[in-house]
């Protein structure tokens, strides 16, 4: 099937965004007074936390249509979107420390937040290897299906863990009351790079999801013609 | 170690790391071609053994 949207254009969307994006994070954002240029490591740590986020999302909706609907087609959304966002969800707990380090003097402390990042990292990889070792295809997909909706609390309880704990990590700068916010040139560059992220995503899960899908039409295929040859 | 290269090393491991992501899922698309390759050479075998032997 074609799509209107071919993967091309999606990849030089991709790239042309992130050179803007680029553009902007280090030329164009104001340099933080007290953090300085490592501050700019903010530009790439919050939008890959969003994207993350986002990922196990898309998990939870693919998932309660598979477990209604039982559609392959949102099994196969949710397996390529969990890992898609594990790859995102590795990338901030990369450039979470090697933040942390310069500005708080440690690399890690299991504060509400950075513990649940942490928790729905190991819930991806949980889901990712559920998949790897059930072997009958329809049982893997509906137990991986019942973590995408259970591991969806940790997301929730993820997004709100700095607006009801106080915690080493920062508090929200966007909605997050009265006292947040952000210089206009940085919530601009933030949103750039945001957009450039989920561009990325979005194209990795569709080449994901092209390999998912020419997978399951081999099979199909495998299968046809193993009965011709029974029959024959 | 210099505050810059935190700042560095962040950029280079989240793309080295994205960069990986990317080889995987082209190895893995190569990977089901060729399968696809195999199968059509198995089926035009069978087919054309078929027809030998009719």
């Amino acid at each position: 099937m074609k799509s209107k949207f071919p993967l091309s254009v999606h990849l030089a969307l991709t790239l042309v965004w992130f050179w803007v994006a680029f553009y902007m994070i280090f030329l164009y954002a104001p340099r933080e007074e007290t953090m300085g240029e490592v501050q700019r490591i903010f530009y790439i740590h919050v939008p890959s936390a969003w994207t993350a986020l986002l990922g196990f999302i898309i998990v939870f909706i693919a998932s309660v249509v598979h477990l209604w609907k039982q559609k392959p087609l949102a099994d196969q959304v949710a397996h390529a979107a969990a890992e898609v966002g594990f790859i995102f969800c590795t990338g901030v707990l990369i450039t979470g420390p090697l933040w942390a380090k310069p500005v708080w003097g440690i690399w890690w402390t299991w504060d509400a937040r950075l513990t649940l990042t942490f928790m729905l990292w190991l819930l991806y990889i949980a889901y990712l290897m559920l998949r790897g070792y059930l072997i009958q295809p329809g049982r893997a997909a509906n137990l991986c299906a019942v973590v995408g909706v259970i591991g969806f609390i940790d997301v929730i309880v993820d997004y709100m863990a700095i607006r009801w704990w106080r915690t080493q990590h920062p508090q929200p700068v966007i909605l997050g009351g009265p006292n947040s916010g952000l210089d206009p040139r940085m919530l601009a560059t933030l949103l750039v790079s945001w957009g450039a992220f989920l561009c990325l995503y979005f194209y990795l899960v569709r080449q994901r999801l092209a390999v998912a899908q020419a997978r399951s039409e081999l099979s199909e295929i495998r299968r046809t013609l193993e009965l011709a040859r029974t029959e024959r | 170690m210099k505050v810059n290269a935190y700042l560095a090393l962040a950029y280079s491991f989240l793309w080295l790391l994205l960069m990986l992501y990317v080889w995987s899922l082209s190895r893995r698309q190569a990977r089901v071609k060729r399968e696809l390759e195999e199968l059509r050479e198995r089926v035009a075998r069978d087919s054309s053994s078929q027809s030998a032997a009719s």
